[in-house]
């Protein structure tokens, strides 16, 4: 097949911006490719060579391609440069390029669709030392026969900016029309693409079998199936309203989403738009290997970032340490994770996604080792981070009233969750589709917290890792005059240097105590508890509801004190006494303010 | 099964070093006739066709015809081990033969490889003891290197191309006959000025021209003086080609004692490298089509 056909049809699709003439277009292109060719104009037409889980990169620098197109063209790499430079667009200076060429060459053979298809993969193959010059030798041959178009086509591909603007369903649509006798066979197609997440194979599956063969397409592990998605609700109520009075409320984690195909000891990782990222988690790895009692398994979880010391997660951002090539190891040690597994799609040659949502949480429940689960209500912080296991199963319940949503809700968002996910008990998990068997229950404001505060330290968690010895967390307290009593508003386990831990030992050890002191009201059951003494400086990324802090307590909602989020260790205020410390009513204040502003602030962004 | 055996490396150095400057990967062809290559970069620019004829061995074996394929640079690298007076033997599947006493010999693929071997005349006799043939790897390409003490190498071979390259069928106006070393000058001369030359030639003369930013360049050689041996066009050729494949390849093989250089105006030029055993080295490259 002349790739100048393709080359063709990708120049009118470029042009269009409509979805009716864009199928039109590729149907008219398949009709026209030869069978054994149909997967490889789909990948072609999607600017890659193979399904993007399978990590085939051609890895071409603009640099390079434009030392590729200054030797095909014979051109000095200068002026090629500043092809680009005016043009804009690598295609283009190719194209521009390539009808201006110099250097003759000895013979001149047509392009083929194979010929560009399985030189490309050659240069994606290549890897290593040396691998860069090689590169550029593959794609001067392709340049040196190709048009001047083709040539366009030829650059953008390799330096992966072919955007066709052609979306997958697009694709399908096509397929069905052009060798299924029309649209009304696409469900069969689009339900063997999302538990695939490769077009290319059921574009070859329709051609080599019909829609017979493309049913009959199973999931498979190593390939990763598409993800389940969750639509968005405003309220609880919504919420509730969307599952028919009952459901599960799952904490929905600041982390990556992986789905994770074990067989045995070998595992691969999958982001959420099904990159394999198995290098970024060997610790991941190795927690499903140990922590899961089945040899084949598919499961879905949240990576999150933790503090070592405290269990407590932390922000999102943490885990982009982990999104590099090299010293992935480091940022283990550094940035360790918590894995939360929520769903499972596979065990041990049983395929669980038909099965409803219940019966795949029981399944999931006994899938580790030691068989933990997060399973329970308010029973105070320890669900977080999973008790210090890398792997353990994400904190739920069941529920069926709003309340009982809301303060779960406040709890997860005061452990550093973004939210909630609530899921029908009754759903299949829908692989590719978004719905609202499953939906996402976030709060609607959100800010920042620009002020310090003064709090007291009243008690404290025993160290792990590093910390063994010393002290993890403190727990913190703010002060009311009204009845002379410290209420709880936050755990702190980071800002400390290590000297600030030895330094808080000696400091805090005078006023230990057995017992909680009768001045200190808490929910929390320290390791450790104070005579309230000693105050330090934290900063807080916001002040939030929460069941299990005290400060404020019943004043904005029932059953929910007020609690910092993120907080963060300053300094120690040696001048101040504890009375001195930031009062309740001052942090009422705070959190009444930070309301008002991002209120204003929402109304004036809209 | 192939054995080659050379009095010095030296040719076997320049062909190899040749075919780096446009492949990395390089099958050969065996026959009894002797050993080939032809191969052309991949933006099929530059092809370089090789002839190393048995005559050009001190010792020649081939049955059949064998294509064996080598990483270009790994074979270069071994190659230039060798000192200028080492002789070379490399082989393919040859039962090479060495001196064993009787006692070690006994089994029966060795005494059938012996007699083999034997049937072919191939025997060197040990000082002492039978002369035994052992066994050697098809997969693997063996280099024996004999100075002043052995060197022996064995290096993997790779899977090798069945595609063979055609030769471009191009008639030549001009034909310039002249030695390797002003060759190389002349080259040398214009690149300081320019990353192309212009080749331009009545029949009487003969100009290297160079164009660049910071000035041009112009040497010319006449019929008759030193070092031209030979002069012939069919009118005025005038042609353009990157020194950049010209410089690497003339860098190669500059141990050839002349260079025959072919061409006609704006095609391809034809380099016929004369070596100083029986080896020939042909290289072809397409011009520039400036303007």
């Amino acid at each position: 097949m002349d790739y100048s056909t393709v080359v063709d049809v990708f120049t009118e699709m470029e042009a269009t911006s409509r979805r009716t003439e864009l199928t039109e277009l590729i149907v008219r292109l398949f009709r026209s490719t030869p069978r054994e060719l149909v997967d490889k104009v789909v990948y072609l037409m999607l600017g890659r060579l193979r399904p993007e889980y399978e990590g085939v990169e051609l890895g071409v620098a603009d640099k390079m391609a434009l030392r590729a197109l200054a030797i095909s063209s014979g051109l000095d790499v200068k002026r090629v440069e500043e092809m680009y430079v005016r043009r804009g667009d690598i295609g283009e200076a190719a194209e521009e390029a390539l009808s201006r060429r110099v250097q003759g060459v000895l013979f001149r053979d047509k392009l083929t669709v194979e010929r560009v298809y399985y030189t490309l993969e050659r240069v994606a193959a290549l890897k290593g030392q040396g691998s860069q010059d090689a590169k550029i030798r593959y794609i001067c041959n392709l340049l040196n026969d190709a048009e001047p178009r083709e040539g366009k086509y030829i650059l953008k591909m390799v330096t992966g900016r072919l955007r066709l603007g052609v979306a997958d369903y697009t694709i399908l649509d096509a397929l069905a029309i052009a060798f299924a006798g029309g649209k009304e066979s696409r469900d069969v197609l689009e339900r063997a693409y999302n538990l695939t997440s490769d077009l290319g194979l059921v574009a070859r599956s329709l051609v080599d079998g019909g829609l017979d063969a493309v049913k009959a397409i199973r999931m498979e592990l190593f390939r990763p199936i598409r993800p389940m998605l969750a639509e968005r609700v405003a309220s609880a109520e919504e919420a509730l309203e969307r599952m028919n009075g009952q459901c599960a409320a799952e904490y929905k984690l600041d982390g990556e989403r992986l789905q994770i195909h074990k067989h045995g000891d070998r595992v691969k990782i999958f982001s959420r738009r099904l990159e394999d990222i198995t290098s970024h988690y060997p610790d991941a790895v190795d927690a499903v290997v140990t922590g899961i009692r089945y040899r084949d398994v598919i499961v879905e979880g949240e990576a999150v970032a933790i503090n070592q010391d405290t269990q407590e997660y932390l922000p999102f951002q943490e885990l982009m340490h982990r999104r590099r090539k090299y010293g992935v190891e480091e940022a283990m040690r550094e940035y360790p994770i918590a894995l939360n597994l929520f769903d499972v799609l596979y065990v041990d040659g049983k395929v669980c996604i038909d099965l409803p949502y219940m019966e795949r949480r029981r399944i999931l429940e006994g899938l580790l080792v030691d068989g933990s689960s997060g399973s329970g209500g308010s029973d105070g912080g320890s669900s977080a981070g999973g008790g210090g296991r890398t792997v353990s199963i994400v904190p739920m319940i069941i529920a069926d009233d709003a309340k009982t949503i809301e303060d779960y809700m406040f709890k997860a968002i005061n452990e550093g969750c973004e939210g909630l996910m609530i899921k029908d008990l009754n759903s299949p998990y829908r692989a590719g589709a978004r719905g609202y068997s499953w939906v996402k229950l976030k709060r609607e404001y959100r800010s920042e917290l620009a002020d310090t505060l003064d709090l007291v330290v009243v008690g404290a968690f025993h160290g792990r890792g590093r910390r063994v010895g010393r002290y993890g967390a403190l727990l913190l307290a703010s002060y009311s005059r009204d009845d002379d009593t410290f209420y709880t508003v936050c755990k702190v386990g980071t800002g400390f240097t290590d000297e600030d831990l030895n330094r808080f030992y000696t400091m805090l050890s005078p006023y230990r105590m057995e017992h909680r002191h009768a001045r200190v009201n808490s929910r929390l059951e320290a390791d450790v508890w104070f005579e309230p003494r000693i105050v330090v400086e934290v900063i807080a990324s916001e002040i939030t509801l929460s069941p299990l802090h005290t400060c404020a307590l019943n004043s904005i909602r029932k059953d929910n004190g007020l609690a910092l989020r993120f907080p963060k260790f300053t300094r120690v205020r040696d001048d101040k006494s504890a009375e001195d410390a930031t009062t309740v009513d001052e942090i009422v204040s705070m959190y009444k303010r930070q309301l008002k502003v991002t209120r204003q602030v929402h109304v004036g962004g809209e | 099964m192939l054995m080659a055996k050379s009095r010095s490396a030296e040719e076997w150095k320049a062909v190899v070093s040749a075919i780096s400057t446009i492949v990395e990967e390089a099958t050969f062809e065996a026959t009894s006739e002797g050993i080939s290559f032809r191969g052309m970069d991949p933006s099929h620019v530059a092809l370089i066709d090789v002839q190393l004829l048995n005559s050009a061995f001190e010792h020649y074996m081939c049955d059949g015809s064998i294509r064996f394929a080598v990483r270009v640079d790994e074979f270069l690298k071994l190659l230039k081990r060798a000192g200028k007076d080492d002789s070379i033997e490399i082989s393919i599947g040859y039962a090479g033969t060495e001196s064993r006493r009787k006692g070690e010999v006994g089994e029966r693929e060795r005494e059938r490889e012996e007699v083999e071997a034997v049937e072919e005349g191939s025997m060197e006799e040990g000082e002492k003891g039978e002369t035994v043939a052992i066994t050697t790897d098809e997969s693997m390409l063996s280099i024996k290197m004999v100075g002043k003490y052995t060197r022996q190498y064995k290096m993997r071979l790779i899977e090798s191309t069945s595609s063979s390259t055609p030769l471009p069928k191009i008639t030549f106006n001009t034909r310039v006959v002249m030695s390797m070393s002003q060759f190389v000058e002349a080259l040398k001369d214009v690149e300081i000025v320019s990353d192309y030359i212009t080749m331009r030639c009545d029949g009487s003369t003969l100009q290297f021209i160079g164009k660049g930013d910071s000035g041009d360049a112009m040497i010319a050689f006449n019929k008759g003086d030193e070092g031209v041996e030979e002069m012939i066009s069919n009118g005025e050729s005038s042609a353009t080609y990157s020194l950049e494949y010209l410089g690497s390849v003339v860098k190669a093989v500059d141990n050839a004692e002349s260079v025959v250089v072919e061409y006609s105006t704006r095609m391809p030029l034809r380099l016929e490298f004369k070596m100083p055993y029986m080896c020939r080295i042909y290289f072809y490259l397409a011009p520039r089509v400036e303007g």
